[in-house]
């Protein structure tokens, strides 16, 4: 076994394991029960606005500054929601729900766990606003990954992390700095063409009123239910978006395979690919094969090539594609940024955990590897062959029995491949400097369950591990039951409030890490010690007032867009953390 | 060291592990039990309802991230 360095402060880095800044993005599937068949949907970009006027009424919220032709606002504990859609299909999209930024899983999951709490809160007062506005219906959402036709969505883990060190940093920076003329130059097109199609479709409007047969057509297309003239106009700019970001994002997407995070992703793959066997949620897939993960069979590739969100990557720089590109967007404040040597790694792989101990788990363990990584602690890890292929036969076996190829041409199972992180976790925590009672609970609840999943004991695993949970009530629906009661069950176990794992959480059979008055807390007020409080401080402080304020993850800006008073939330360090 | 040779208990190509509690299985349950399996068939009633149009109801047209 080669020798591990000894444990050295990082630029950048607290010297306490699972300090680092992290959070969750989650997206909530909407669903619309009409009360009788003759109610028609409101559309869930309709239902949305109910739900942001409801969660208003709830906490303090304030609108987001950032996202063109996005809906987005934050809430008092520095969290924020938006409607996430895609421009062909503004009626068909989802709620994401932000997390504030967390230091340590635990305080992750309870802001988790706020976020959904807000949501449920919020329901009953969306519906009574739908209502208003002529949609009578019941309102649920699902912290799920998968729908009955096989559409994908779901969670996205954020960490902080080195991005790269040494000369591999200065690489990184140089092909950002020889892409910025190219940026220059296509953006500024694209406002040239935009201005241009501006011009002709305004021509052809004044026309278009001027001839009275296509005046009343106009009127027709602006009054249709189906809403097919938004949609081929969301289509349009989705294809203008991606032909005039290519020249940059393919260039930008070879700079991070080569240089971005290159370590991390060599050391964690096959943690990350192994980890659904207790972070997976459980899935019925065709011919009612259970999988281990809902998400893990849309994962199509190891790191990401281009902006569409098909291209689901275990690794996705998607995040850090939009900061460059944000001069499309006429912002020019995120580039800087993408200069620093600690940045956001977005994992795509994760799955939307119900149990607290498998979200808990999920993120806990990540960020030890990352503390791991990150002090030269797993130089040795275990490398996977063809990593993508190898998460496809994990996921694929409930039995946790198949063999993975290494790049050294041995094999091990996935786990085996999480004994090996959960081993030298252990010994990292013994070398640490300084202690950390979070980390120690958080390796001995994986050795728990690594445990009972090797002695076949799930059900010491009922209420903790998603996969293994759905499973136990899916046998209990008998082996005859009807594929739709199969999907059904697969579908409502997810469902915030009315749901099958919140059934079971409320009789008592799960386990819980965080307790009701904890939550209420949450719900209001931000984490401490983390930028997330400064923007929640400002929020509650500004409740109330009138004024136009738009709130970014950065900073808030009073009074118009462009001539407004900006205020930046500052950063708090962690613990004998240093400036990078 | 756990005994890892439990992993074994699994017999190779079997694909379906017993996930039902082995407190199901005892002669006498507890109260608790009896609750857990009360619980879980109104879980499988439930579905059983809604199944011909939940997974509809639930349908995201274009998918997300």
């Amino acid at each position: 076994m080669r020798r591990r360095r000894p444990r050295r402060p990082r630029p950048g880095r607290p010297l306490q394991p699972l300090t680092r800044l992290m959070g969750l993005e989650t997206e909530y599937a909407i669903r619309f029960a009409p009360a009788s068949a003759e109610e028609r949907h409101p559309g869930n970009d309709t239902i949305f606005h109910a739900l942001s006027s409801a969660l208003g009424w709830l906490v303090p919220i304030r609108p987001g500054s950032s996202a063109v032709g996005r809906d987005q606002f934050f809430t008092a504990n520095g969290g924020a929601f938006y409607y996430e859609f895609l421009p062909q299909r503004m009626d068909g999209g989802l709620i994401e729900g932000a997390t504030p930024e967390c230091r340590g899983p635990r305080q992750l999951v309870l802001y988790q766990r706020a976020q959904e709490e807000l949501l449920c809160e919020s329901l009953p007062m969306a519906e009574a606003e739908l209502e208003s506005g002529g949609a009578l219906g019941q309102v649920g959402l699902l912290k799920n990954s998968r729908d009955a036709e096989g559409h994908v969505y779901g969670a996205q883990e954020n960490y902080e992390a080195e991005i790269a060190s040494g000369a591999l940093l200065w690489l990184y920076r140089a092909g950002l700095v020889l892409l910025l003329p190219v940026l220059a130059a296509t953006s500024a097109a694209t406002f040239l063409v935009l201005l241009i199609l501006v011009a002709m479709a305004v021509v052809a409007l004044v026309i278009a009123f001027l001839v009275p047969r296509w005046r009343q057509r106009l009127i027709d297309i602006s009054k249709d239910d189906e809403r097919r003239f938004e949609n081929a106009f969301g289509r349009f700019h989705l294809w203008l978006v991606i032909v005039s970001t290519w020249p940059v994002i393919t260039p930008l997407a070879f700079v991070f395979h080569g240089f971005a995070f290159r370590r991390v992703r060599r050391r964690m793959t096959a943690f990350l690919i192994s980890r659904p066997v207790f972070a997976g949620c459980g899935s019925v897939a065709d011919g009612r094969r259970f999988l281990l993960s809902e998400k893990g069979q849309a994962v199509r590739r190891w790191s990401r090539w281009t902006i569409l969100p098909e291209d689901r990557p275990i690794f996705d720089t998607g995040n850090l594609m939009k900061m460059l590109c944000a001069p499309f967007n006429l912002q020019l404040s995120p580039i800087p940024r993408l200069f620093g040597r600690r940045q956001r790694l977005q994992l795509g792989l994760a799955d939307s955990n119900r149990a607290q101990e498998a979200e808990y788990l999920k993120v806990g363990t990540a960020a030890l590897v990352l503390d791991m990584i990150e002090d030269g602690f797993l130089e040795d890890a275990p490398q996977l062959r063809r990593p993508v292929k190898a998460l496809h036969e994990v996921i694929a076996n409930p039995a946790l029995d198949v063999r993975l190829e290494l790049r050294d041409g041995s094999t091990k199972t996935a786990l085996e491949i999480q004994r090996f992180f959960l081993d030298r976790a252990r010994e990292y925590l013994r070398q640490a400097p300084a202690t950390s009672l979070e980390a120690e609970d958080v390796v001995r609840r994986w050795g728990e369950v690594l445990n009972a999943l090797e002695c076949g004991e799930l059900d010491r695993l009922v209420g903790r591990v998603d996969w293994v949970t759905k499973r136990f009530l899916l046998e209990a629906c008998g082996r005859d039951a009807d594929d739709e009661v199969v999907k059904t069950l697969d579908l409502r176990y997810h469902e915030l409030g009315e749901g099958y794992f919140d059934r079971l959480e409320r009789a008592g059979e799960t386990e819980t890490l965080v307790d009701e008055e904890e939550v209420k807390r949450a719900v209001r007020e931000p984490p401490a010690d983390t930028p997330a409080f400064h923007r929640g401080r400002f929020i509650r402080s500004h409740e109330g007032r009138n004024l136009p304020i738009a709130v970014s993850w950065d900073s808030a800006t009073i009074g118009r867009a462009w001539r407004g008073k900006v205020v930046p939330f500052h950063r708090p360090a962690a613990d004998g953390e240093t400036t990078s | 060291m756990p005994n890892r040779s439990c992993a074994m208990i699994t017999p190779k190509g079997d694909k379906t592990v017993q996930t039902k509690p082995q407190v199901r299985t005892e002669n006498q349950p507890s109260r608790r039990d009896v609750e857990l399996e009360n619980l879980v068939q109104e879980v499988a009633e439930d579905a059983r309802d809604l199944a011909d149009r939940y997974p509809k109801e639930t349908i995201v047209p274009e998918g997300g991230e």
